[in-house]
């Protein structure tokens, strides 16, 4: 049987882990770097490339080099994180068929699912080429505060890839269970993940064989990407006030720049301060143009200070969720790169009251949990058990546009609720249900996951007919619905209507179309 | 797990001592609430759990009733638990037993065990996590952590197990929905208050729980049955009825006093705990009804005054927010809604604006300042001609007042821009 491989599938960069001889082991690809670029580009001669390659290219190709697609993942093309993405993003996004982002690159339009599934197929080849057989079996993690189009839509992913996806598991949760294998006391943590492109905090109870989610929070397009942004304007208006050059619309410049802020940040967490230096930058009318400047880490903490605040105002609403205080947590982990920062260390370590639990290597703890969990699924193994929760709140749009929650968030999974439905008209045959996904009390403000219609209703006057709806979480977050009428104890015909995901044929084609390619990574 | 070895501070059961009214002065909501719910049966361990009190606070009160004698405890036989749900070597009922099957890869004793709490979904939630009625928080967070580990379905995944991958689903979202209503005391005192006095006390205890369970036919109970269900459980002892209301009674009288005297907070409190403990009685709920009116209008003035506070402190959505609380108690009252039509100005949100300035208007006719208002969100909105509208009408109802004065001349302006 072949074995499980647990994948971290980064805005940024992703990772791949495998339990090997009872022990977890993060899979190094063959240059030797144990995470990968979550980037895919179409060169100027037509090859595909994934991971560093891609990256490397990055400049000279940003066109058609895609980075941070998981920012898109699951969205419609419409909402406010598409746009804002569209705003800084190289690579091109259109709108798809059922209202989905793509991106269009060389001359071809992808899905997101598609971009996140050539990721994933390289991490499947990395970890082929590391255990030397086949590998069909993963668990892919997610961030914690996806909701289900997002979480259906990596599965879609996985299956691209040629993946069976086990289980999705939540970042948080992976890395608790990292953390906690083998650990015999009983503790309440909290794991703080602020990766490049979203932040979950979760706070868990371990003890007793059970790694138990109390409450979580987060944001999915908040990030390390926000911070190179940041640092991007910030240069960006220096130079335009020094040398009253806009450098805005020049690609291969913005993409230096980028390249150049990410590796500031990078460095200000260990200096006190750096220079950025790109020589030829531009070229206009008085000839090439340099720029040359330093940024100082106070500089960087007063940039991104808002950002970090907003992140620890989800800690407390989460702390409070979970009915604790912050004196009442035993440790912090940090996790994902972003919280290298100082400032974000301290930020936590003052709210917290305490300095962060620094044993894990917040690069890889993600992978390497859901390596374990996926270890656990298969094999007599069972140290720990999972017990997760589902993040948003789950209901029904009611006729005057408010949200009627049905299962509430931070209901352990899985998860059923039943509620019944009934007709408003004499002879009424269908009734439409509204499935949504979110925090607010007004409908039209939550993600929709879809329309179901109850059809084939028999005719009865209006109130009459009782049909027991069940709305299920599944463990990896995923929502169903099924229909029974009680009077006749029958199953209910339902049909669903799941906004912003790709249908059974969309994935069985680009599965043949992407089976032609072999993609280099590293030469 | 067991609930006879707890220690003895929670297996207490307080009650209420004899001419207790006489020593017990005036209570707070929450001090009411928690008097309320000792009845003689609730155990300590579940009492200082709700209400608004914080547990040692519950603590610290229950103590000091125990000292001035309004609180007495009870003799109290530590309650029979009804043996837990894993009761290995169960027989059960022959039309389940057929549903084992030996060729399956999971043990048959799980299989039995699983299918025993199937057929019995609907038993209380206590029974199900195997814990006694009075079992502390943390014993329920244990039993539940020992059930999930047997019946959570990620131990069986891809396990050949036919049918039980199903049926555990559905036992295990059953384990859960105990646990989190056992664990949250304001659901757990409700459950306690509906399944009545222990059967201890009032019925001989059933034979090994295993086999009684067994003959019972698996049925899927439609909601009126299960409700039924329920109140035949619900039997509580004649002279614990005549106590309750005679107590009730006491609070009614209480209530008919602080009326009198405009002290409308004591009365509603007062009314409130003669309902709590005599539900039945429709002349209380009467009461309530009328006191009701008298405390929202107080708390929608104070809400309004505050709110007040925070626009004078810069804070303007937090006063709308405020004064939609106090529009939440008093609907129809046109000054709370003329308070939140200027909120919602001051924060530029001329829809909702609008909105209240037109409620206003509606419940007020013949106040100059609503239409005065009114007339300012509508010339915001760039609705002149209604604006013009309301601000005649202002004058006409008075025509010295400042405000509408005002309003006019910045009409005036405005026409004259073009």
């Amino acid at each position: 049987m072949s074995r499980v491989i647990g994948i971290d599938l980064g805005t940024t960069n992703s990772c791949v882990a495998v339990v090997d001889g009872g022990k977890p082991v993060v899979i190094p690809n063959t240059g030797g770097y144990k995470t990968s670029p979550s980037m895919f580009a179409i060169s100027q001669d037509g090859k595909r490339l994934v991971g560093h390659l891609a990256k490397r290219q990055a400049i000279t190709n940003a066109r058609d080099t895609v980075y941070a697609a998981k920012r898109l993942i699951g969205r419609r093309y419409e909402s406010p994180e598409v746009r804002k993405a569209a705003e800084v993003c190289p690579y091109e996004i259109v709108r798809g068929p059922n209202d989905d982002p793509r991106i269009a690159i060389g001359d071809k339009t992808f899905t997101c699912p598609e971009i996140a599934g050539i990721i994933l197929r390289e991490m499947k080849s990395v970890a082929e080429e590391y255990l030397g057989e086949p590998v069909t079996d993963a668990v892919i993690t997610v961030p914690a505060y996806f909701n289900d189009t997002q979480r259906q839509c990596t599965k879609d992913a996985g299956k691209i890839a040629g993946l069976e996806v086990l289980r999705i598991i939540n970042e948080p949760t992976a890395a608790a269970l990292a953390y906690g294998i083998g650990k015999q006391s009983e503790e309440k943590i909290a794991v703080y993940d602020l990766g490049g492109g979203t932040f979950d905090i979760s706070i868990l109870e371990l003890g007793d064989g059970v790694v138990e989610v109390l409450a979580t929070a987060g944001n999915t397009f908040l990030g390390g990407e926000d911070f190179d942004r940041r640092v991007v304007e910030y240069i960006l208006d220096e130079f335009q006030q020094r040398e009253g050059l806009d450098l805005r619309q020049d690609l291969m410049a913005m993409q230096r720049l980028k390249d150049a802020a990410e590796k500031a940040k990078c460095d200000l967490s260990s200096m006190a301060n750096t220079e950025i230096n790109l020589p030829f930058i531009a070229n206009d009318a008085n000839g090439a143009r340099h720029l040359n400047m330093e940024l100082d880490r106070p500089t960087l903490e007063r940039l991104v200070s808002g950002i970090v605040n907003e992140t620890i105002k989800s800690v407390e609403q989460c702390v409070a969720d979970a009915g604790l205080t912050p004196d009442q947590i035993d440790h912090v982990v940090l996790v994902g790169g972003q919280t290298r920062t100082p400032l974000v260390q301290s930020a936590v370590a003052e709210f917290m009251g305490k300095t962060p639990h620094r044993g894990v290597n917040p690069d890889e703890v993600v992978a390497v949990g859901a390596a374990i969990q996926g270890h656990m699924l298969v094999s007599e193994d069972r140290d720990l058990l999972l017990l997760d929760v589902t993040p948003l709140d789950l209901g029904i749009a009611t006729f005057d546009g408010h949200f009627a929650k049905l299962i509430e968030r931070n209901t352990t999974v899985p998860a059923r609720k039943s509620h019944i439905f009934t007709t408003t008209r004499d002879e009424q045959s269908a009734v439409k249900i509204r499935v949504l996904q979110g925090t607010s009390d007004r409908a039209v403000e939550n993600h929709l996951l879809g329309e179901f219609v109850l059809s084939d209703i028999p005719p009865a006057p209006k109130g009459e007919p009782e049909i027991d709806v069940s709305f299920d979480i599944d463990s990896n977050g995923i929502v169903s619905v099924s229909a029974r009428d009680l009077a006749s104890r029958q199953e209910q015909s339902i049909t669903v209507n799941a906004t912003g995901t790709l249908s059974e044929e969309e994935i069985e084609r680009i599965i043949r179309e992407n089976e032609a390619y072999d993609l280099p990574s590293e030469s | 797990m067991s609930g006879a070895s707890q220690a003895g501070a929670d297996a207490r059961v307080p009650r209420l001592a004899k001419g207790w009214e006489r020593r017990c002065g005036g209570l707070s909501p929450e001090e009411g609430f928690l008097l309320s719910r000792i009845d003689g049966h609730t155990p300590w361990s579940l009492l200082r759990e709700i209400g608004g009190f914080v547990p040692t606070e519950a603590d610290h009160c229950l103590e000091r009733w125990l000292e001035d004698g309004i609180v007495e405890l009870c003799e109290r036989a530590p309650g029979g638990s009804q043996p837990g749900a894993s009761d290995s070597g169960c027989r059960l009922d022959p039309a389940l037993e057929a549903n084992l099957d030996a060729s399956l890869d999971l043990p048959i004793e799980v299989q039995r065990q699983v299918l025993d709490i199937e057929a019995n979904l609907e038993r209380p939630y206590h029974e199900l996590l195997g814990v006694p009625r009075n079992a502390s928080t943390k014993d329920v967070k244990r039993a539940y952590f020992a059930l999930s580990k047997l019946y959570h379905p990620d131990r069986y995944f891809r396990r050949e197990i036919g049918s039980f991958h199903r049926r555990l689903e559905r036992v295990f979202k059953k384990i859960i929905e105990a646990y989190e209503l056992l664990s949250d005391p304001a659901t757990r005192a409700e459950i306690e208050r509906s399944l009545g006095p222990e059967p201890a006390e009032t019925q001989p205890a059933p034979p090994s729980t295993g086999a009684k369970r067994a003959t019972r036919k698996p049925q899927k109970l439609s909601r009126m049955e299960h409700l039924a269900r329920l109140r035949a459980r619900f039997k509580i002892p004649k002279h614990v009825l005549a106590e309750r209301k005679a107590r009730a009674r006491e609070f009614y009288d209480a209530f008919k006093v602080a009326s009198a005297r405009g002290r409308w907070l004591e009365a509603a409190s007062n009314v409130r705990l003669a309902i709590a403990f005599d539900p039945a009685e429709r002349e209380y709920k009467r009461g309530f009804g009328e006191v009701q009116a008298e405390v929202h209008r107080v708390r929608a003035e104070s809400l309004v005054e505050k709110a007040g506070e925070c626009l004078a402190a810069g804070a303007p959505e937090e006063g709308l927010r405020l004064c939609e609380e106090a529009l939440g108690y008093r609907p129809g009252d046109a000054a709370v809604n003329h308070a939140a039509a200027r909120m919602a100005a001051e924060t530029n949100d001329l829809e909702r604006a609008k909105e209240y300035a037109e409620r206003a208007v509606e419940l007020g006719p013949d106040a100059c300042l609503h239409h005065a208002h009114l007339a300012k969100v509508l010339r915001l909105r760039g609705e002149r001609d209604l604006a013009r509208t309301a601000v005649q009408e202002a004058l006409r109802l008075d025509p010295r007042n400042p405000e509408a004065r005002s309003e006019m001349d910045a009409l005036r302006r405005l026409v004259r821009r073009g």
